[in-house]
C-alpha cells in the first residue's frame, strides 16, 4: 500500500480527496472542521451542492472507503474561516 | 464508511493455494469438486469433511480370518469398551470406540480386562476409513 497522503480542505468547498477507488480509509486531522462527505462513481461530475452530503466522521476520527466499483470520495469543509484537513491511506 | 460497503469481496480464484486474504482462506465454490477435495480453502475444507466423512467405506479387520482372541491384560489404546457376559453368552455386541484418525499402518493394540483374570474375548475390529491420514 502506499503512504499516507495529506489532503486540505479549503473552507466552504467541495474537496476530491480519492480519485478512483474500491477500499482505503480517511483519517481526520481536527475536530473542530465540521465534515460532509458524498462519493461519486468515477467518471461523474464532482457535487455542487449539498444535495446528497452527509456528516462525515460521526462514529470517530476515520471513515472507511470499501465499494465494489471505483468511485470518487468528496469532503465538504463547512467551516467559512477555517481550512481543514484529512489523511488519506489508499 | 464511504460507498456500498462492496470493497474486497471479490471471491478467491479456483482453487488458489494463497494465503494472504480472507478470501483466499474463504475459498471459491468452485474450489476443487467433491471427487477430489482440496484443503486450501475453507469450501474446500467443508467438501472434504462432508464428502469423505458420510461417504467412506467401512472396514472389519479382519474380514475373513477368525476373530482376534484377547486374553486378560491391562492395556487398551485409545479408548475402552465394557460389556457383560453370563455363563452362556456375551451381551454385547459392536461396541463403538471413538478417537482422532490414526496414521495408516499403526499398529492397533487392545487387551481384555476380565474380573476373573482368566476370560477370553474374540473381536474383529470395524474401523472407519479416511483418505489422509
Amino acid at each position: 500500500m502506499a503512504n499516507p497522503v495529506i489532503v486540505a480542505l479549503p473552507v466552504s468547498a467541495w474537496t476530491k480527496v480519492a480519485t478512483s477507488v474500491t477500499a482505503g480509509t480517511i483519517y481526520t486531522k481536527q475536530t473542530t472542521v465540521k465534515l460532509s462527505q458524498t462519493r461519486r462513481m468515477t467518471g461523474n461530475a464532482a457535487p455542487t451542492d449539498q444535495s446528497d452530503a452527509v456528516r462525515a466522521f460521526v462514529d470517530g476520527g476515520s471513515e472507511t472507503i470499501s465499494a465494489s466499483a471505483p468511485i470518487d470520495v468528496y469532503l465538504y469543509n463547512h467551516n467559512a474561516t477555517k481550512a481543514g484537513s484529512v489523511r488519506v491511506d489508499l | 464508511m464511504i460507498g456500498d460497503g462492496g470493497g474486497n469481496k471479490a471471491v478467491a480464484i479456483e482453487d488458489s493455494v494463497l494465503n494472504n486474504t480472507v478470501n483466499d482462506v474463504i475459498g471459491n465454490k468452485n474450489d476443487t469438486t467433491l471427487s477430489a477435495p482440496g484443503m486450501d480453502s475453507l469450501y474446500g475444507i467443508a467438501a472434504f469433511m462432508a464428502y469423505y466423512h458420510v461417504h467412506s467405506p467401512s472396514v472389519v479387520y479382519p474380514r475373513d480370518a477368525d476373530p482376534i482372541v484377547l486374553t486378560a491384560g491391562v492395556e487398551v489404546l485409545w479408548g475402552e469398551a465394557a460389556f457383560n457376559r453370563d455363563t452362556n453368552q456375551v451381551r454385547g455386541s459392536q461396541i463403538p470406540i471413538q478417537g482422532a484418525p490414526v496414521p495408516s499402518g499403526t499398529r492397533i493394540s487392545a487387551a481384555l480386562l476380565s474380573g476373573t483374570g482368566s476370560d477370553t474375548a474374540a473381536i474383529k475390529i470395524y474401523t472407519h476409513e479416511y483418505p489422509i491420514s
